[in-house]
C-alpha cells in the first residue's frame, strides 16, 4: 500500500484515467459552463420559470409534440442513413397520425397506437457510421457536446425543410422563434432534473458530462445495450463490464 | 442547455422509487431467478415501508437507511466510485469517506422516495453476465414512456446486494465515480478533498427545509 500524499501526474494509471475522462480542455470548459450557468439564472430559468406558471403542463405537452412533429424530417432522414427500415417506418406513421388525428401535431395520438417517439441526429448517424466522439466539449449557451455532435446539430438545421424554407422566403422570424421555443421547452422538461441534480452533486460540471455522455451512448445503441452500434472511444462506460470487479481494484468486495 | 432528455429525467425519478429491501438469505442454486425474485420484493417491501404518506420524516429515513443498508452493496459501491485512489487514501481516510459516503446516499435520496406512490415497477426478467445477474423491469406511468431500469445484483456472502441501477442507460455508479474522482483530481489527488466536499454537501443536504 503506498501512502503518498499527491498523484503524480505522468504514470500509467493517471494516463488511462485522463483518456477516460476525455476532457483536454477542461478548464475553458468550465469556464463556458459557469457562463452558462449564469444564463440559465438571469435569462432562461426565469423564462421557463414563468412558461411553466402561465401555462398547464397539457398545453406545455401540446407544445412538445407540435415541436417534436415539425422535427419529422430530420429525423426520417437520420433513419434511412442509419439503415434503420423500422424506425424510419414508425417515423413515417407517427408524422401521419400525429399531423391529422394529433390536430397538426398538438396531440401525440401515434404514442398511444403503438408508435412510439424517437430521436435520431446526424451526431448519432456518424457514430453509427464510425467516427468517433472527440473530446468533451462545452458549447456556450447550447450546452455539453462534443466535435461530432456539434457538427451533427449544423447537419441537421441544414437538412430542415422548415430553414430551407424559412431561409427562401426571408422569413427569418420562424427558425428564431422555433429555437426559442424549443429552447424553453427543453428547459422545461428537464427543470425538476437539474433542480435535484445541482443539489445534490458535489461536482455539477463532472455530473453533466457523466450523464451526457451515457445518454448520448444510449441513444445511439437505440437502447438496445448493444455494443457495435456504441460510439467508438466511448472509453468511460465502454470499461465497466463488471466494475466491481475491475482488474487493479482487488480490494473491492468483501 | 441542450442536455436533456428522459434518459436523465429518469434517473433521478427512479432512484427515488426503488431502494432498499430486506436482507434474503439465499441458498438457491438459481443466481438469476434469485435476482429477480429479491428485486420484486425489494419493491414490494420498499412500496410498503416507505411510500406511505402518514410516515413522519425522522422515521421515514430510519426505515430508508435500513432498507438501504440491507439491499445495497454500499461498500463496495463506494469503494469502486474513487477508483485507484482508495489503495492511497490511509485507513483512518477509508473509515472517514465510507461513513460519509453512506451518509451522502441517505441524505440525497431519502426524501426522494416520499411522493412518488402511485409507480409500480414492473420486472422483466433477468440475465447473467460473468458475476452479476441483471434483472430488467421497468416503471409504468400513465400517459407516459414507461422508464427502463436495469438493477446489478451480485451475491455477497450468500446474500443478494445491489452494485448499480442503470436508469435508461444511465448508470448510478458511473456517474458518482466521474463526480468523485473529479473532485479528488481538482483537490491535487488527494481523498482529503472530497472528504471535506461530502462534508458540506450533507450539512446542505439536511438543513434544506422542504
Amino acid at each position: 500500500m503506498t501512502n503518498c500524499a499527491s498523484a503524480p501526474e505522468n504514470d500509467e494509471e493517471t494516463l488511462l484515467e485522463l483518456k477516460k475522462i476525455n476532457d483536454p480542455i477542461e478548464p475553458t470548459n468550465r469556464f463556458i459552463f459557469d457562463f452558462n450557468q449564469g444564463v440559465d439564472g438571469a435569462i432562461i430559468k426565469p423564462v421557463t420559470g414563468l412558461y411553466r406558471g402561465i401555462f398547464p403542463s397539457a398545453i406545455r405537452d401540446s407544445v412538445h409534440n407540435f415541436l417534436d412533429n415539425i422535427k419529422t424530417p430530420v429525423v426520417l432522414a437520420n433513419d434511412i442513413l442509419q439503415g434503420e427500415a423500422n424506425r424510419a417506418g414508425t417515423t413515417i406513421m407517427r408524422f401521419l397520425i400525429n399531423s391529422s388525428v394529433g390536430i397538426a401535431g398538438l396531440r401525440d395520438q401515434a404514442t398511444a397506437w403503438g408508435f412510439e417517439d424517437h430521436d435520431e441526429d446526424f451526431g448519432q448517424t456518424m457514430a453509427v457510421w464510425g467516427v468517433g466522439e472527440g473530446p468533451y466539449l462545452m458549447l456556450p449557451i447550447l450546452g455539453p457536446s462534443n466535435p461530432r455532435d456539434a457538427i451533427g446539430k449544423v447537419v441537421d438545421s441544414l437538412l430542415d425543410p422548415i430553414n430551407l424554407w424559412a431561409d427562401n422566403v426571408d422569413r427569418e422570424w420562424v427558425p428564431i422563434t422555433r429555437t426559442v421555443v424549443g429552447g424553453i421547452d427543453k428547459r422545461d422538461r428537464i427543470w425538476d432534473i437539474l433542480n435535484d441534480l445541482e443539489k445534490s452533486s458535489i461536482d455539477y460540471y463532472a455530473a453533466i458530462r457523466s450523464l451526457y455522455r451515457q445518454k448520448r451512448n444510449e441513444e445511439i445503441s437505440n437502447g438496445s445495450g448493444d455494443k457495435n452500434r456504441k460510439t467508438p472511444n466511448l472509453a468511460e462506460t465502454a470499461a465497466i463490464e463488471d466494475p466491481l470487479h475491475e482488474r487493479r481494484n482487488s480490494t473491492v468486495g468483501p | 442547455m441542450s442536455l436533456i432528455n428522459r434518459g436523465l429525467a429518469a434517473f433521478l425519478f427512479t432512484t427515488v422509487i426503488c431502494f432498499g429491501l430486506s436482507v434474503e438469505k439465499v441458498h438457491s442454486n438459481d443466481f438469476v431467478s434469485g435476482a429477480e425474485k429479491f428485486i420484486t420484493a425489494l419493491a414490494a417491501k420498499a412500496e410498503k415501508s416507505l411510500l406511505s404518506e402518514e410516515i413522519k420524516p425522522i422515521e421515514h429515513q430510519k426505515r430508508f437507511r435500513k432498507l438501504m443498508l440491507d439491499s445495497f452493496d454500499l461498500n463496495g459501491v463506494g469503494k469502486w466510485v474513487i477508483g485507484r485512489y482508495w489503495r492511497r487514501s490511509s485507513k483512518h481516510e477509508r473509515a472517514e469517506y465510507l461513513n460519509l459516503f453512506e451518509e451522502f446516499i441517505v441524505a440525497t435520496y431519502s426524501k426522494r422516495f416520499r411522493g412518488y406512490t402511485k409507480a409500480k415497477l414492473q420486472i422483466n426478467g433477468a440475465t447473467k453476465r460473468k458475476t452479476a445477474a441483471f434483472v430488467n423491469s421497468q416503471i409504468n406511468r400513465e400517459g407516459a414512456k414507461p422508464i427502463r431500469i436495469i438493477w446489478r445484483v451480485k451475491l455477497l456472502n450468500g446474500e443478494y446486494k445491489i452494485a448499480d441501477i442503470i436508469i435508461e442507460g444511465i448508470s448510478w455508479i458511473q456517474t458518482q465515480r466521474s463526480e468523485f474522482i473529479s473532485v479528488i483530481r481538482n483537490n491535487g489527488g488527494k481523498i482529503s478533498g472530497l472528504i471535506k466536499a461530502l462534508r458540506k454537501k450533507i450539512i446542505y443536504l439536511t438543513s434544506e427545509k422542504k
